[in-house]
């Protein structure tokens, strides 16, 4: 299939433009409606061919969806019934699986036998034999047995779909095209809304006409494999008949598949049924529904204002609609979703990139090539809206990429909020806030399949999409977070990095953990880099609280030999943390703790000016502290005091040997 | 190699020197020292507060000169790790102590006997290593990433 985008050449753009001009010209002109005699202006020709355009081919496919889901949902759709014995394909069908069903009864018998005359498992293979005679009589009456299954289901369904779908809302579109819109271009972006909503509606009807006219073609398969099914209940649970008889054949799955199909159209009527009543309320008396549109302003008639209102008090009924195909989907167990992921995959992906290309060309380059283009420009406008309201210089490349990074990060937390909120978080899955997208596991595959070195990332990234960039740096902060932001070449970067940290958190206990390390980074190590903000506030980690909590080995590996001078770091140390640094620290974290108890060192004289206010508060209480508080402070103070001890105990210069007594 | 003494053997010693006032001369000769030392301080932040704000100590750290050339709580210290890495037995603590330290016989006596009473002391003496007796390294690792050892199956569970 050739792509989209090699689709989209020079040659397509000028063969759409002739197209959309030959509209303008031989259909309903538009500058037909302003003036009495057609326009020898060119321009009054596209806009009129776009008009046309707009206006026929929405209306068109939209009458031909309708038909064909009225087509397919009406008792005629079908003159053949599924089981009986005027459909040719069931009755030869069936008939050429019975036989091969029968063969395979035979073999079934012959097993039985041998058993039960070697004496092997022989009450097993009688109790076979019973299964045996049931099945062989049943299978001859397999139609009669799915026809009644298949009866019951198609009369409750016809019962809801009885007249059908009335057109109520293809002639609400078509007068609303016709007659209320007023001529000129303020017309075009109504006809654009009235466009979008008819090839939705459209796909929405062909998509429900497909399900019933799919789930006849099943059924007609079911009934027919049916005997080889029902014949596989004698042979005993086993990967290798499973393999002899694969998928429906094989009665477990023929038997799940059956019911799924047949009730599969009972969801679906339903909600037509139910859309059929809201539509009716609509047509009666709008107002009792909805209240009236009042969007119109100096760019919107309130004539093209009462159209529009008009069509979207039948998007309740539409909304309707699309739930509940998806619910019916849902409710189909395996084969809903397998109807839904084609569907998914080969309709409603095609179609809306179609849609959106479509109605792209009439209201603008921007949004049509966006979708059109495999999302290149969608990349593009999402870059730049979302730079915008990042306060981001959008017309550099390096702004749009921040704004693209800030959208994923205000999408992921829209998703948590969701998650979160009190009504709608409860119908949510947990899941959902941290499930990845199709497009970020693939990202994810991809950046797993092709490891790059921190130094090679930084030089490619430029040629990877946002979300391989995202998948890239998940997992370089997964695997070091110290070394991912250190390896940032400046302030900028290191700031986006520690934000790209602050957005991958999946909540977990490991990640608070990077997000530790990473804090601890940002306050003690990179502090120039880290800029302005305040990394302990905006990440939700208190360091006094989690650094005590760090392994002694985590915190080897992430402290900074400048932390270490850091009062209020040292005070949150445990002893075992400090001997950790000692043994396996380097010699200048090394030199930094002995820095601590050498008097003339300013780390020391800022230890102990440390101390002396700490203990002056704790004496005197100047700022009047609750209890709690001064608490805390004599914590703090002990332990920068026991460190003290510890560091001197095991760094203090020992007597030389003259000073030892030596007793033989 | 020498072994050391342990962190808490190191607190143990300091309780000692203030039980027997060994360091009473310190609060005496500083009095910004002293300042510092009020209440019923622990045997850690005496020994940070005499690393910090006594002037003869600084000066010593200053001149990286050995505590045990003016505190009794290091000479101590040196006596005890004398003892555990068995260069000297518990017979020869008092004399130890009393010509380290200048004291009378009855009170060297009754340091060697706390010393002797001590079982960290008399553990690190016997084991090869001194262990260092910290707070549990996961009572505070709340969290970490810090895999665990994967538990090995002895070999009749392997075999099988």
């Amino acid at each position: 299939m050739i792509p989209f985008k090699k689709l989209f050449t020079k040659k397509f753009a000028v063969l759409a433009l002739l197209i959309i001009v030959a509209a303008g010209i031989f259909l309903t002109p538009f500058a037909a409606q302003a003036v009495s005699l057609p326009s020898l202006n060119p321009a009054d020709w596209l806009l009129g061919g776009i008009y046309s355009l707009l206006k026929e081919i929405p209306l068109t496919i939209l009458q031909i969806g309708l038909g064909f889901l009225n087509w397919t949902a009406s008792g005629d759709f079908i003159k053949v019934s599924a089981t009986g014995t005027d459909n040719p394909v069931v009755t030869q069908g069936w008939g050429i699986a019975r036989d091969l069903a029968n063969v395979a009864l035979i073999f079934g018998l012959v097993i039985i036998a041998i058993s039960i005359i070697i004496g092997y498992q022989e009450t097993r293979a009688k109790k076979a034999l019973v299964n045996f005679i049931l099945i062989a009589i049943l299978i001859n009456f397999t139609p009669f047995i799915a026809g009644i299954v298949i009866d019951g289901a198609n009369l409750l369904m016809r019962s809801l779909l009885s007249g059908g779908v009335p057109a109520d809302f293809v002639n609400a579109v078509r007068d609303g095209m016709t007659n209320g819109l007023p001529a000129g271009v303020e017309a075009i972006p109504a006809l654009v809304i009235f466009f979008i909503f008819s090839i939705i509606a459209a796909i929405l009807y062909f998509l429900y006409g497909l399900l019933f006219m799919v789930r006849y073609v099943m059924l007609w398969i079911l009934v027919i494999v049916s005997p080889v099914a029902f014949a596989t209940k004698v042979f005993p649970e086993s990967k290798y008949i499973k393999r002899i008889f694969p998928s429906i054949t094989y009665w477990d799955d023929w038997w799940e598949s059956f019911i799924q199909w047949t009730v599969l159209g009972i969801p679906a009527a339903l909600s037509i049924y139910l859309s059929n009543i809201l539509m009716k309320v609509i047509v009666d008396n709008p107002q009792s529904l909805v209240s009236s549109f009042t969007a119109s302003g100096e760019f919107l008639s309130s004539a093209i204002a009462v159209v529009i209102g008009s069509l979207f008090a039948y998007a309740i009924p539409f909304v309707f609609l699309f739930m509940g195909f998806f619910i019916t989907m849902d409710s189909g167990g395996a084969v809903g979703k397998k109807f839904k992921d084609t569907i998914n995959k080969n309709i409603i992906g095609r179609a809306s990139t179609a849609i959106t290309g479509a109605a792209g060309a009439a209201t603008g380059y921007v949004v049509g090539r966006g979708k059109a283009l495999g999302g290149y420009a969608k990349g593009g406008v999402v870059g730049t809206v979302g730079g915008l309201a990042a306060q981001k210089n959008v017309l550099t490349k390096q702004g749009r990429e921040e704004g693209r990074v800030a959208w994923q990060g205000w999408k992921q937390r829209a998703k948590e909020t969701i998650v979160s909120a009190p009504v709608i978080g409860r119908m949510t899955p947990v899941e959902f806030a941290t499930t990845q997208t199709k497009a970020q596991k693939e990202a994810a595959e991809y950046a797993k399949k092709n490891k790059m070195t921190l130094e090679d990332y930084g030089k490619f990234k430029h040629r990877l999409s946002t979300v391989q960039r995202e998948a890239y740096e998940e997992d370089y902060i997964k695997n070091n977070v110290t070394k991912f932001l250190n390896s940032s070449g400046g302030g900028a970067e290191y700031q986006a990095r520690m934000d790209t940290v602050m957005r991958h958190d999946d909540k977990s206990k490991e990640y608070e953990l990077i997000k530790t390390k990473a804090v601890l980074d940002a306050r003690y190590k990179n502090t120039t880099l880290a800029g302005p903000t305040n990394w302990e506030t905006k990440s939700g980690i208190d360091l006094s609280d989690k650094i005590p909590k760090l392994s002694s080995k985590d915190l080897a590996d992430s402290v900074s030999s400048e932390a270490i001078s850091d009062p209020e770091f040292f005070a949150s140390l445990r002893t075992n943390q400090i001997k950790k640094i000692m043994d396996e620290g380097s010699g200048e974290k090394m030199d930094k703790l002995n820095d601590l108890i050498r008097v003339s060192t300013p780390a020391s004289q800022n230890l102990n000016n440390h101390l002396i206010g700490l203990q002056n508060i704790i004496r005197n209480n100047p700022n009047n502290l609750s209890p709690e508080e001064i608490s805390l402070l004599q914590k703090k103070a002990l332990a920068i005091q026991g460190n003290i001890a510890f560091i001197a105990n095991r760094t203090n210069p020992r007597p030389t040997q003259r000073t030892r007594v030596r007793h033989p | 190699m020498e072994k050391i003494i342990s962190f808490n053997t190191r607190l143990f010693i300091e309780d000692i020197t203030t039980k027997y006032g060994l360091e009473n001369f310190l609060l005496q000769n500083d009095a910004g020292f002293a300042s510092h030392i009020v209440g019923n301080p622990t045997a850690a932040e005496r020994i940070a507060a005499k690393l910090m704000f006594n002037k003869d100590v600084k000066n010593c750290l200053e001149k990286n000169i050995p505590l045990a050339e003016i505190l009794p709580s290091e000479k101590l210290v040196v006596v005890v790790e004398d003892l555990i890495n068995q260069k000297i037995g518990y017979n020869d603590l008092p004399i130890a102590i009393k010509e380290e330290l200048n004291i009378p016989d009855e009170i060297s006596s009754q340091i060697a006997q706390d010393i002797a009473n001590n079982k960290k002391i008399t553990e690190d003496r016997i084991n090869e290593i001194v262990k260092e007796d910290f707070e549990e390294e996961t009572q505070g690792s709340e969290f970490s990433n810090t895999p665990s050892p994967e538990k090995t199956g002895g070999l009749s569970q392997e075999l099988q």
